[in-house]
């Protein structure tokens, strides 16, 4: 507020004010004109008696070197403003006043306190507008707008568009706060335009000095709804990171989403797991998430605008899913002018560009690359098994792996915006891995003898990748009813090729041997649907909408070229309809939400109704309490192929209601939130039943001896979660963070496992803590985390059976599912990072230390079996691992 | 703030809920090991043993000792006594087995109880082979040209039922004399018994191959349930994937089965 104040009183009028005033129009100019801008408008006031208004020391700053030829003065403003980021507008006293581009006289001045109020003359009124970025001029999704002083509030829609009915008078005053930006006051007045408010939010400049104020621009977002929060991409660069900012990871720093997870980006949400956490990406659905073994996700946080995350009980308009919902939508681009930036650490190299066309038009577009630095090799041999500790999956190998690996995705966005009510987009996406482990061996002259010649090579080589994108039209029909429709395309592919293959020449004859194993796993989703809101009635605003999704999804496994154990290939419709009314009582103290989802399936042909409900009270300025229930089905999952020796991996398979039955899930949450201006204390307890879970393991034989059907390996089963999410939290201050502790019990009842164990996400206790410090240009973070060990399944032992030919048969039996537990996960992350110039170019230089005490936190056993006794190997996850970053942009 | 704590209870009054305690993994480790062929005619016996855990300096199995192990039929349940002599859980000698009955068994260990059913098949009708004496001439492998051998003995029976059947041919010589001479190169140990893998077929063929030695042979056909054909499926004790072995047993692991068997004799001559 200080610095506005501050900013008004450099606001001056040149000094000439006594001099008549000349009409703009008839100046031309025709001289040299060089030095600062703030000289030379004073110059032509000199000469020519045109008044200016500008900001002084910001013009001051700025240089020019121009030679106009009997140039128009108004041609001439044209000419020097657009390049700077100006725009300039004719005051009604015949002066010109310079400002930024994306700064609205019109709003701005409604940002400052009137010094006399005037008095109302509507009442009950409607007010709409615009929110945007005042740097980029990009609309802002999802901001919270209220009326101080009166229990009314909404948040604006993915476009930026907000509408407030029943406003108390035209002299209210609005409060728009958003994650990551600094909060705006705006002082209605009867002559302000109250159906096109348009409000620019300035995001947290890094270079300024943070000022306390009542309300402050923050990471993290919790307790707007239950369950729910909600990031800004722009602000996680200060987090403690691996190489790349990450939009997951940071999430995962929450209570109630597992941390110790280093092997996938993806959410394990209160005892779900990551295929049930939907992610919908400017719409359309993204079904992995992870680069490189799953340490970086899928999403490059350069083209990321907003997130929001629900950790359960989530709104009728989302659905498929059983855990958590995770929203992100891209950003549309600077709407101005040409501007680019890049990003470099020792893992990857990061280069976005934004291009408008015309003031309609804009278009941005986002790339990475991993490159061989050293911190991507150390990454790359943990988890591909080549380190120390864990030793390679084929023992002693001659030869050596000639390795070749990769991560890249692309990001683009294309957005026109007609008008104001239409926006137009088309996004796009595209990403993939590359693991390559594969060895060509150097045998020893004359190994393979006895007449003929072989040729050995080991291939372990892992590929997966998406690729989406969406054609989206959001429309603002009018101040009540707003409608937003996408058609959408997505595919995951996932291949691995774990094997040995060879030729074996013998007798003139080439034979050919492969065995291992190989997967492959493709999956294909095209989607269309449309949501609408409806604000029909005060204080109730109806949303309802309609989506129909084919998915065509296919998976083979083999363990040679011959040898097939699966082969399937589903595809099948998912049309759904859902209605919700968001109800608001008793002066919005008590907001209701019911809804209901219909869903119909075609691979089962039947019906699927999910009813949910969700509910808040408010008890005094601070406390809330909260609850919400429903019910959730999940048509399309991941089902974990189990291998006790060398690890688990899973496949995407669409159910069928039948050997594969749809998941479900019911879910109770309660809680309550306790929030001031500078605390938040959240508490929430869930208890959430699944049935229809799904895993295939080949360590039963289904239907006794003889031959049988590799089909039959899909084994089926229940779950229950249950826990407590607790959240302390510091929004505001030099130094500001968060505790976060979680307590879960989670079980899962497989018959085939002989009952109720342990599920191997369990994690009993759970405890993070981040602190962030901010000292003149350094921004310094912190985070702890702790968990309780998970549960493993281990070969145990073993024993003899004398068979009734007097021999007798060695078996080697395997523990009960999950009954031993790996030791409690712990490690420290820091970061610091410095702002500064490049020249003219805001850069950012950070240094961060990942697992700062270098504890060895065991990612899973590896079991070999050799002459019945069990060798087993601790695989670490990453030990004490520092990075560098170096972040550029343009403007 | 006050208000928040007196909701702190309630919550996890919610979130608590009974919970009951699962297997841990000293429970699954110690899970007893069950091996007892209930054979018509015989004494109803049960070995129990704890398994060899990995994790655990024993090398010998250990019998588990002083359990009150029951086996019921017909309605009657009867308590086996231990015999440490034997490490056999053993029924009193007026109780056998007869085929055509379910035998139930039941103990209590660690607090569980673990349990076990099986119905002992009848014995094998029709049981016969082609011929009950076989000649063989003894020669040694790569000595020239071999001799020419008489053709299979084919056993036969009836399995109308689609039972399992098993083969176990023995030598009852007591020093027998080999059929193929060695090069005395090799220290091949005697196999005075070879066998079939359980099946369910009802044709076998001895081929000459099989013998080898000379001498009175006796050829027992057992009739078995399923749960003693699944312990020879493969229990891939490979690193490509590890199988947990079949058992019948709840709560414990190993076979409790019945059985039934008829025996023909065959001699091998030169």
């Amino acid at each position: 507020m200080m610095q506005k104040l501050l900013l008004l009183l450099a606001l001056s009028i040149s000094s000439t004010g006594l001099l008549a005033q000349t009409n703009a129009d008839s100046v031309r100019l025709d001289k040299f004109y060089y030095g600062s801008l703030e000289k030379v408008l004073d110059e032509i006031t000199a000469e020519y008696g045109v008044h200016f208004v500008f900001d002084r020391p910001a013009l001051a700053a700025l240089r020019i070197e121009e030679r106009p030829f009997n140039k128009p003065l108004i041609r001439f403003l044209e000419q020097i403003c657009r390049p700077r980021d100006l725009k300039f507008m004719r005051l009604p006293d015949g002066s010109i006043r310079i400002l930024g581009a994306y700064e609205n006289p019109e709003t701005d001045a409604l940002t400052q306190k009137p010094f006399v109020r005037s008095g109302a003359k509507q009442k009950n009124i409607t007010v709409a507008g615009l929110i945007t970025d005042r740097a980029s001029g990009e609309a802002l999704p999802f901001v919270s707008v209220r009326v101080m002083n009166a229990p009314i509030g909404v948040t604006a829609n993915v476009d930026g568009q907000f509408t407030l009915l029943h406003v108390p008078t035209d002299t209210s005053i609005l409060l728009f706060t958003y994650v990551g930006y600094e909060p705006v006051l705006v002082f209605l007045s009867p002559e302000a335009p109250l159906m096109n408010l348009q409000v620019s939010m300035k995001s947290e400049a890094t270079l300024q000095e943070v000022v306390v104020t009542a309300e402050k621009e923050e990471l993290l977002k919790a307790s707007e709804q239950v369950s729910m929060f909600k990031m800004t991409p722009a602000k996680l660069a200060t987090l403690p990171s691996l190489g790349e900012r990450d939009i997951f990871r940071s999430f995962q720093l929450m209570p109630g989403i597992s941390a110790a997870n280093e092997h996938t980006s993806g959410l394990y949400v209160r005892g779900g797991t990551p295929d049930q956490a939907l992610t919908l990406y400017d719409g359309f659905t993204v079904y992995n998430v992870d680069h490189l073994f799953g340490f970086f996700s899928a999403f490059n946080s350069n083209s990321i605008k907003d997130v929001q995350l629900f950790k359960g009980v989530f709104d009728a308009k989302y659905g498929g899913r059983l855990s958590s919902v995770v929203e992100i939508t891209g950003k549309d681009g600077n709407n101005r002018r040409f501007n680019a930036g890049g990003d470099l650490s020792l893992l990857s190299a990061n280069v976005w560009l934004e291009q408008p066309f015309g003031e309609k038009f804009t278009t941005i577009v986002t790339a990475r690359r991993s490159w061989k630095g050293p911190l991507y090799e150390k990454i790359f041999d943990r988890f591909s098994g080549e380190s120390e500790q864990a030793a390679g999956p084929f023992g002693n190998r001659f030869g050596n792996a000639q390795v070749s690996s990769y991560f890249y995705d692309v990001n683009a966005k294309a957005t026109w915006k007609p008008n104001k009510r239409d926006v137009y987009s088309l996004s796009f996406y595209n990403g993939a891995d590359k693991l390559d482990n594969s060895i060509t061996p150097q045998l020893p002259s004359g190994f393979g003898g006895g007449g003929g010649r072989l040729n050995l090579g080991i291939t372990d080589l892992t590929t997966w990748g998406n690729t989406g994108a969406s054609l989206k039209w959001s429309r603002k029909w009018s101040e009540r009813l707003y409608s937003n429709s996408l058609i959408s395309y997505s595919s995951y592919y996932s291949q691995r090729d774990r094997s040995s293959s060879g030729t074996f020449e013998q007798d003139g004859e080439t034979q050919e041997i492969r065995r291992g194993t190989l997967e492959n796993n493709l999956l294909k989703d095209f989607s269309a649907k449309t949501d609408w809101e409806w604000k029909f009635l005060p204080g109730h605003q109806l949303e309802f909408g309609a989506s129909a999704t084919q998915n065509d999804i296919t998976y083979t496994y083999a363990q040679s070229d011959t040898a097939t154990l699966l082969d399937r290939s589903t595809a099948g419709l998912t049309a759904t309809t859902y209605v919700q009314d968001k109800a608001s009582f008793f002066k919005e103290k008590l907001v209701v939400t019911p809804g209901i989802r219909a869903t119909y399936f075609s691979p089962s042909g039947k019906m699927y109704y999910e009813p949910r409900a969700n509910l808040s009270y408010k008890i005094g300025e601070h406390l809330k309490l909260k609850a919400a229930t429903g019910l959730y089905y999940q048509f399309a999952k991941r089902v974990i192929r189990e291998d006790v020796l060398s690890g688990s991996r899973d496949f995407w398979v669409l159910t069928d209601g039948d050997r594969l039955p749809v998941a479900s899930s019911k879910q109770y949450v309660a809680g309550a939130a306790w929030e001031n201006s500078q605390w938040l204390f959240d508490a929430e307890a869930y208890y959430k039943s699944l049935d229809g879970l799904t895993e295939y393991s080949l360590r039963f034989t289904p239907s006794g001896p003889g031959q049988f059907d590799y089909e039959e390996n899909f084994y089926n089963g229940t779950g229950v979660s249950r826990g407590i999410d607790l959240l302390l939290q510091k929004k505001y201050g030099r130094f500001n963070g968060w505790v976060g502790y979680t307590l879960s019990d989670t079980r899962q009842n497989y018959p085939v496992y002989g009952g109720e164990f342990y599920a191997s996400n369990d994690v009993t206790h759970e405890f993070k803590v981040t602190g962030l410090y901010h000292w003149r240009r350094w921004d310094f973070s912190a985070t702890w985390i702790y968990a309780s060990g998970k549960p493993y399944t281990a070969p145990e032992g073993g024993y003899q059976i004398t068979l009734l030919d007097g021999t007798s048969r060695d078996f080697l039996n395997v523990s009960a599912k999950n009954a031993y537990r790996l030791p409690d996960y712990h490690r420290l992350d820091v970061a610091a990072t410095y702002n500064f110039r490049f020249g003219k170019a805001p850069a950012t230089f950070g240094i961060s230390l990942f697992n700062l005490y270098n504890r060895a936190n065991v990612w899973y056993k590896e079991f070999e079996i050799i002459n019945n006794q069990v060798i087993s190997t601790d695989v670490y996850y990453l030990g004490a691992t520092p990075n560098l970053t170096l972040g550029v942009k343009l403007r | 703030m006050k208000n928040i704590l007196f909701l702190l209870p309630a919550l996890l009054f919610i979130a608590a809920c009974e919970k009951t305690a699962l297997t841990t993994a000293t429970e699954s480790v110690n899970r007893p090991v069950v091996e007892a062929y209930l054979v018509p005619g015989q004494i109803p016996a049960v070995r129990i043993t704890y398994q060899l855990a990995f994790a655990s300096s024993d090398t010998v199995v250990r019998p588990l000792e002083g359990l009150d192990v029951w086996v019921a039929a017909d309605g009657q349940e009867h308590l086996l006594a231990y015999s440490s002599a034997d490490s056999l859980y053993q029924a009193d000698g007026s109780w056998q087995v007869e085929a055509g009955t379910t035998y139930q068994l039941h103990f209590e260990f660690n607090g569980a109880t673990i349990s076990a059913a099986s119905t002992v098949p009848q014995k094998p009708q029709d049981f016969s082979a082609s011929a009950s004496t076989i000649a063989l001439p003894q020669f040694s492998p790569g000595s020239g040209v071999p001799p020419s051998f008489p053709d299979p003995i084919e056993l036969g029976w009836d399995n109308s039922d689609g039972a399992y059947y098993l083969v176990v041919v023995e030598n009852l010589e007591t020093d027998p004399e080999a059929i193929f001479e060695d090069n005395g190169n090799s220290d091949r140990p005697p196999r005075p018994v070879f066998r079939s893998e359980p099946e369910q077929t009802n044709t076998f063929q001895i081929g000459f191959q099989n013998f080898q030695y000379y001498g009175a042979h006796r050829v027992v056909l057992f009739k078995l349930n399923a749960e003693y054909a699944s312990l020879y499926d493969d229990n891939g004790n490979s690193s490509q994937n590890l199988t947990a072995p079949y058992s019948n047993v709840t709560g414990g692991l190993g076979i409790f089965t019945g059985l039934n068997a008829d025996t023909l004799m065959v001699e091998v001559t030169k």
